[in-house]
């Protein structure tokens, strides 16, 4: 059975078959109750037709009685039975011919094709009608004729012919009948036994088949069902899990935005403040520049008076140059004296030994020998004295120079410094008109920022009504989920039954 | 004495003139003395009697005789005169630092024999004879020696050594 077919088609087909075979035992049973009512109607009906059958007899019998009585007595009185009777007559033979007695000799004959000839009811008519007639003639007779005549016509013996063929008439007729009920009886009994087979087996068979395809069907029905079931409630755990998740997380980023726009918002006013800050470094900017063109004209200043003392010191260096050449030339006198010093030393030590090697007459000599030696020595040291003054000034000189030039490099620095000090000033300046403008731009643009800012401000707002809507929607879905959970437990208890 | 200007320089003139004016004194009974030119040559002083000394000069460039002993440093030209100069290092041992010599002695009697290489002359002394001592190893140069550690130098038997000289005839 495949799945294609729906429930619904399976359920109806299941009950259909169910319906089908109950229909069926209840059309057996119906049909075979109907027969058997019908048997029973005929049954009663036999009943009836052997009673109207008898009663016809007993009739004939009462008009026989009366018509007897009278005879006997020839009081009108005790014909009373006899009309009473001849009407009741009639009435039987409406009865006999109502109940469609013709049908039930036929079916009789049939039954016992090879049995004698069944008299009909127009044989019973007629034999009846001749019977009465016969008692009408002798009623007739007695009254008229008197009792005699009327005896005579008894001794006929004609009535009792006629009593018996009318006896045999309705005796075949109650044979047919009997015949007829014993027929039915058994065709009753095999009806009945048909009907109780057929119910009873009917019924097991039914219940087999029904349970089998109860069960099948139930099956078919419950597997996918179960299978669906276990599947929607599977996917809606994952989904109840889902969206729980989503829940977390949309809950999250509901934070998150918050956090956002908060930090938008600082954002916003540390724009402003800085556009606040701005306008103040502009501020201060201006100042600097006033400030940076005094500082320049200091330091041009600075630089002009370092420029008259490096003249001042450049005039010094010349004069102490001056100084070293002059003292350099006293050196070289001091060394040509010197020089002449030493050739006296040696004239003295010449003049020694030749006034030695004189001898006596050499004496006077030696004393000038002597006086030359003096002046010599003399000589020496004063310059020796010369030569250390002369050293001092030299150091002094040195000095001097040294500190000049010292000098001279300090001021070099010093002007190199200040103008270093100019430039840095110059480009300080150029720094600070720079930033003022940037300032400016800055504040401008700052405007623009806090605007954008604003706008980003809405925008975020705008997300967090989102994302706010976003976690409401998630926790409908969510709780959806929940219930959907719950309906595939439902679902589940139904398929299985509650434990 | 510093020279501090015409006047004083006149005046010191006037002086020594008249200490050269005046009469010589008698001299003192003689106490044996000699008069010897002192000089040095690295560590060591040497006296040199005057009798043997020409004069006294400042040693320019020697000339280097190739093949000469040790002893002739080389030929010097004094005045015109090309005399030997002798480097009494090689006779005497003597520390010093190598190097050239500032003076040379131009020694001789009637002429001028050789030049004596010095480090250093300081002057005439006169040294009395009995303050002498014998020297170390006599029979050497050294005559004596006076109670400074100055080394008086024979000179007679430094004029006669044969070692001074160089003789141009001997093939």
């Amino acid at each position: 059975m495949t799945l294609r077919i729906s429930i619904a088609q399976k359920l109806a087909a299941a009950f259909a078959w169910s319906l089908a075979l109950l229909i069926a035992i209840g059309a057996v049973a119906y049909l075979k109750t109907d027969e058997l009512l019908d048997t029973a109607a005929a049954v009663t009906r036999s009943y009836a037709i052997r009673e109207a059958a008898a009663t016809l007899l007993a009739d004939v019998v009462n008009a026989e009685t009366g018509e007897r009585g009278y005879l006997l007595t020839g009081a009108g009185a005790y014909l009373e039975p006899y009309d009473f009777a001849l009407a009741q007559i009639g009435k039987d033979f409406e009865k006999l011919s109502k109940l469609d007695v013709e049908r039930d000799l036929r079916a009789a004959a049939a039954l016992a094709p090879n049995g004698p000839a069944a008299s009909t009811i127009e044989v019973l008519r007629k034999r009846v009608t001749t019977r009465l007639t016969q008692l009408a003639e002798t009623i007739e007779a007695r009254r008229l004729k008197g009792l005699d005549a009327a005896i005579d016509l008894i001794l006929t013996n004609r009535g009792k012919e006629a009593n018996d063929e009318i006896r045999v008439a309705v005796a075949d007729i109650e044979q047919a009948e009997t015949r007829l009920l014993q027929a039915r009886e058994a065709a009753a009994h095999n009806a009945a036994q048909l009907t109780f087979g057929t119910i009873l087996y009917g019924t097991l068979l039914s219940i087999v088949l029904s349970a089998v395809v109860g069960y099948r069907v139930t099956r078919s029905i419950t597997h996918p069902l179960r299978a669906a079931v276990a599947a929607l409630s599977s996917s809606a755990a994952e989904m109840l899990a889902g969206t729980s998740q989503q829940a977390a997380g949309a809950e999250e980023q509901a934070a998150a935005v918050a956090q956002t726009a908060a930090a938008v918002g600082e954002i916003v006013a540390a724009v402003q403040h800085a556009a606040e800050r701005v306008k103040s470094v502009a501020e201060a900017a201006n100042k600097a520049v006033v400030t940076g063109d005094a500082g320049r004209r200091a330091v041009t200043e600075t630089i002009g008076v370092m420029g008259a003392v490096k003249e001042q010191s450049e005039s010094i260096a010349h004069s102490i140059l001056g100084l070293a050449e002059h003292a350099e030339a006293i050196g070289e006198i001091i060394a040509a004296v010197n020089d002449i010093a030493e050739q006296t030393n040696l004239l003295a030590l010449n003049a020694a030994i030749e006034a030695s090697r004189a001898g006596e007459r050499g004496r006077g000599f030696s004393v000038v020998a002597a006086e030359i030696k003096l002046l010599a020595d003399q000589s020496k040291r004063a310059t020796a004295q010369v030569r250390q003054i002369l050293g001092d000034i030299q150091k002094a000189t040195n000095g001097a120079v040294v500190a000049t030039e010292r000098g001279t490099k300090s001021v070099e620095e010093a002007i190199r410094t200040a103008n270093l000090a100019g430039t840095t000033i110059s480009t300080l300046a150029d720094t600070i008109a720079d930033s003022a403008d940037a300032a400016v731009l800055v504040t401008a643009s700052a405007g623009q920022h806090a605007a954008g800012m604003s706008q980003i401000q809405q925008g975020i707002e705008s997300i967090s009504q989102a994302a706010t809507q976003n976690l409401a929607a998630t926790r409908g879905t969510e709780r959806a989920a929940h219930a959907l959970d719950e309906l595939g437990v439902r679902l589940k208890s139904l398929l299985v039954g509650t434990a | 004495m510093m020279v501090r200007g015409r006047e004083d320089a006149a005046v010191v003139l006037a002086n020594r003139a008249r200490e050269l004016a005046r009469p010589v004194a008698a001299p003192t009974p003689a106490v044996p003395m000699i008069e010897v030119l002192c000089f040095s040559l690295g560590a060591e002083r040497f006296g040199l009697d005057t009798g043997f000394v020409r004069e006294i000069a400042r040693s320019a460039e020697l000339t280097r005789v190739p093949g000469a002993p040790q002893v002739i440093a080389g030929l010097s030209a004094v005045r015109g005169d090309i005399l030997a100069a002798v480097d009494l290092t090689a006779l005497i041992p003597v520390p010093r630092p190598p190097g050239p010599f500032s003076w040379i002695i131009v020694c001789g009697t009637a002429q001028a024999e050789f030049g004596l290489l010095a480090d250093t002359v300081e002057n005439v002394a006169t040294i009395p004879v009995s303050q002498l001592l014998e020297p170390p190893r006599p029979g050497g140069l050294a005559h004596s020696v006076a109670r400074d550690g100055l080394v008086v130098l024979d000179a007679a038997a430094l004029i006669s050594d044969s070692r001074l000289f160089i003789d141009y005839r001997t093939p």
